[in-house]
């Protein structure tokens, strides 16, 4: 606890901004499966631990952490494309369907957060390069290089994501059916084989979201279950449908939780993330950007 | 039949009690009575997420309310856990009127994400409040008997409580409150035109749910004689909970029974051939496998297979008389299957 002064605010409102980039890049994913599918993947901050994992292991054999996602987003890609192929597709059509879909992610979540501490055990890690020591003085503040490349690869893939679903046909498409399922069928478009790339590019973000994480802070298998909720924080705080809100959520919750760690101790942050999201649940579960809805 | 099984029944029930006093190795007492101690949680949870659908990722909460209820009573007050636990439970009935009533509102995923929340935030609060140890936890004395004894004592606790909580399932199950709970499930607007007071019996469920964790915990507080906020507020026994009902079917008030005993006794077993994370990666794999080929867990598989077959009994014996086949044996297995479906959670 420290006393309130201005390049100590300013501080953490940059490192806040960082640190919610990298809550964009998660919820991201999140957000896009669950405005396409209507399905909560509980086990995606555990796909986007898989992506630091798997970036983390090319590293170290000395590949650049920007390279490693040419790796790491495809095989994240296809593990999407299989959850909705094997998972969500044939579970269509039961009664519970929704309820079913939710339990075998929940399942899949506990069988990968594992596998990755059989693997990778359970240590604490941190992608480090040559450069994340480094340190970018920006007008007085001080950016640590990997933060600030986490911030861009953050940015770069929400705005890929929205100007894929804004500015391309599939991804129009995408939006049809996240709009209304049967009037997109109606219309000509192949559900199935859209949903499965709504999916495979949702976790694909992970990827993403996994190395900028592994380059902010650090990692264990077990913190995944605080970054999932911290993203679906970040959905309930700014919308599922609307991916600029998403951006903007994270990063008010980001600057929020820095500014709130200088002024208190660091269990308060969490305190209140807990609670905001809880309250926010309870009192608008559709949203706080959304003006109306079921 | 009832004149053997009655007899039988009562003998089993003895050997179960006297179990502990018949020599057996403690190892065995102490395994047992932690089986117990799962049936009671699983069976808990099957309450409101056997019969009604929804999820709670967060009745741990309860479990550590009652854990820390029994500690600070036995550590500062000098109040024996025994005695705590039903104040346990009260404290988790007085949370679960808190927050069941607005989360309750919320359905599927976004319920469960909400008690999973409110797992984490009792565990934050059990980390940084001083008075209940902080994240050092508090130490309980010990029971003033040998050891034998005092495991002996605690078998029959839970084995008392791990009863209780399945007869009142089993009551439950055959009353218009479960009957309620099961219309919730299947829909509940339709529920609701019926005349359910929805709100009031997800509420109840929910209440009832939250109880015996909260006097589980207590005496598992003082079992394990030292308590820390994250062993208390373990997320991975929320997860356990969830396993082991759905394992064995929740729905039905032998399934948690049926899943406790096998999760927990193949996890115990486990531990000695495979490390313990492989352990759970096997759990998720079987809880996946299990939602896709026995969503109503094993007992609803096994009661499916057993209808199938006394429907086709009834079909061999009828079709050697075909005058009543049609009329008398082919609407009642049409009849049963639906009523099998209905049941699925």
């Amino acid at each position: 606890m420290s006393t309130l002064s201005f390049p100590l605010l300013a501080q953490a409102v940059v490192s806040g901004i960082l640190f919610g980039s990298v809550y964009a890049a998660i919820a991201l994913g999140l957000g896009l499966v669950w405005g396409v599918m209507r399905i909560l993947n509980i086990g995606h901050a555990a796909l986007a631990i898989l992506g630091a994992y798997l970036s983390l292991t090319l590293v170290q054999a000395g590949m650049d952490p920007l390279l490693s996602l040419f790796i790491s987003i495809p095989v994240l890609f296809l593990v999407g494309v299989g959850l909705q192929r094997f998972v969500v597709e044939s579970m269509q059509g039961r009664k519970d369907a929704e309820l079913h879909t939710f339990l075998i992610l929940y399942g899949i979540m506990v069988a990968v957060e594992n596998l990755q501490v059989f693997i990778w055990s359970a240590d604490v890690r941190l992608i480090s390069t040559a450069y994340s020591s480094q340190n970018l003085n920006f007008l007085g503040l001080i950016l640590p290089m990997g933060r600030v490349i986490s911030l861009a690869m953050a940015t770069a893939a929400v705005a890929t994501v929205f100007l894929f679903l804004t500015r391309t046909k599939m991804g129009r498409a995408v939006r049809a059916i996240a709009s209304d399922r049967q009037a997109a069928t109606l219309m000509g478009i192949s559900v199935r084989r859209l949903s499965r790339v709504a999916f495979g590019l949702g976790t694909a973000t992970a990827a993403v979201a996994g190395l900028s994480l592994g380059l902010v802070s650090s990692f264990f298998p077990g913190i995944q279950i605080v970054w999932v909720s911290k993203a679906f924080l970040v959905i309930v705080l700014g919308g599922v449908d609307n991916i600029l809100g998403l951006f903007l959520a994270a990063l008010v919750l980001g600057v929020a939780e820095n500014v709130i760690g200088v002024v208190a101790p660091a269990f308060v942050v969490d305190f209140v993330a807990y609670v905001l999201l809880i309250g926010t649940l309870m009192v608008r579960p559709q949203g706080l950007l959304r003006r109306a809805g079921p | 039949m009832p004149r053997v099984a009655r007899p039988l029944g009562a003998l089993a029930v003895g050997l179960l009690i006297a179990f502990p006093f018949l020599g057996a190795p403690i190892y065995f007492i102490h395994l047992l009575a932690g089986l117990y101690m799962n049936v009671a949680l699983a069976s808990s949870w099957a309450i409101l997420g056997g019969y009604t659908g929804y999820l709670s990722l967060g009745q741990v909460t309860f479990f550590g309310i009652g854990a820390y209820t029994a500690a600070i009573g036995l550590s500062v007050y000098d109040i024996s856990p025994f005695l705590t636990a039903p104040l346990g439970g009260l404290f988790s009935v007085l949370l679960a009127l808190t927050i069941g009533y607005p989360s309750l509102r919320l359905r599927g995923p976004y319920f469960s994400v909400t008690t999973l929340s409110i797992a984490f935030l009792a565990q934050v609060a059990a980390s940084n409040t001083t008075q209940m140890g902080g994240g050092y936890g508090i130490q309980l004395p010990s029971m003033p008997l040998p050891i034998l004894q005092t495991e002996g004592v605690f078998y029959l606790v839970f084995l008392i409580l791990a009863a209780v909580v399945v007869w009142s399932t089993r009551r439950m199950e055959r009353s218009r409150f479960g009957l309620a709970l099961l219309a919730i499930r299947n829909d509940e607007e339709v529920a609701e035109v019926f005349g359910v007071d929805v709100v009031r019996v997800k509420l109840k469920a929910f209440v009832l749910s939250a109880f015996f964790p909260g006097v589980v915990g207590a005496i598992w507080a003082y079992q394990i004689s030292y308590i820390d906020p994250h062993s208390a507020f373990d997320i991975g026994l929320s997860i356990d909970m969830l396993l082991m009902a759905m394992f064995g079917g929740a729905g039905r008030w032998a399934g948690p029974i049926v899943g406790a005993s096998m999760v927990y006794l193949l996890s115990q077993t486990l531990v000695f051939v495979i490390p313990s994370e492989l352990n759970r990666v096997l759990f998720g794999i079987i809880l996946v496998l299990v939602v896709f080929a026995m969503p109503q867990g094993i007992t609803g598989f096994v009661e499916g297979l057993w209808t199938k077959r006394a429907a086709q009994q009834r079909s061999d014996a009828s079709s050697s008389d075909p005058a009543d086949a049609p009329a008398a044996s082919t609407p009642r297995p049409l009849v049963q299957e639906q009523a099998e479906t209905d049941r699925r959670l």
